[in-house]
């Protein structure tokens, strides 16, 4: 659940949305990045911090200059499907039951 | 490799199977304890589970009956957010009622591609699409 939440977080917002998804196209430096967004290069910096933290962005330096690359793998935790629906249908056949009950009368 | 990719929840429920078949299979029950359908109990039959959209989720399950064996036996595909699954119910008469044992399992190929062939879009769908499914299912 936490990797999960900082997931969420990272991709709650809009720009950190866009940019994540810029990257899925290939690797940028911050300069590129910027010049994609109407936002400051300390945001996009800011921003990819974010990402980072989220395990969504991955860096790799060159010389003076760090690019950076989505890092879909990231998504993994959102992908387990399973611990979603597992709490879904709890909680529905809950609901059935109560249903049950009530075609009993 | 597959058992992460597999949710296996049994139940015992204190009525007999065939109340609970009619609760999995008539629309007007379905909608009551699941989401509003228009499942028609059919192999074949191609139908959907809704909820009220929200900004994050369409809400929209799209289904098809692969196998019904009556009383007993039903299952369908369950497309939603971005992931085939095929969920099945197994009915089994006990001495207090029924167990019903509910199975989900993935497509594994066809979830790949799901999450990694549409460029672009996908992130957005996963992330929203869950996040809005984990909101709905927190806030009931």
């Amino acid at each position: 659940m936490q990797a999960q939440n900082a997931i969420f977080r990272a991709l709650a917002d809009p720009s950190r949305r866009a940019i994540f998804e810029r990257l899925t196209e290939g690797e940028l430096g911050v300069k590129e990045l910027t010049a994609c967004f109407s936002i400051s290069q300390p945001a996009v910096s800011q921003h990819l911090a974010a990402l980072g933290e989220a395990d969504l962005v991955a860096a790799r330096r060159e010389g003076r200059r760090t690019f950076y690359r989505a890092a879909p793998e990231g998504l993994r935790p959102l992908v387990d499907w399973v611990t979603q629906y597992r709490a879904f249908w709890t909680e529905r056949v809950d609901a059935l039951q109560a249903l049950l009950e009530e075609m009993e009368q | 490799m597959n058992t992460s990719q597999d949710l296996v929840l049994s139940f015992e429920l204190a009525h007999p199977p065939a109340q609970v078949w009619r609760a999995l299979t008539e629309p007007a029950l379905l909608e009551r304890w699941l989401m509003k359908t228009d499942f028609v109990l059919e192999t074949g039959h191609v139908f959907q589970f809704r909820r009220p959209a929200t900004d994050k989720w369409d809400g929209v399950v799209d289904c098809e009956v692969l196998k019904i064996e009556e009383l007993r036996f039903i299952s369908y595909t369950w497309r939603a957010l971005g992931v085939d699954t095929v969920v099945s119910f197994t009915l089994a008469e006990t001495a207090t009622g029924t167990r019903l044992t509910l199975e989900q399992r993935g497509f594994k190929s066809d979830q790949k591609q799901a999450f990694f062939g549409a460029r672009g879009g996908w992130a957005q769908m996963v992330g929203q699409a869950l996040a809005g499914l984990l909101n709905e299912i927190g806030g009931r």
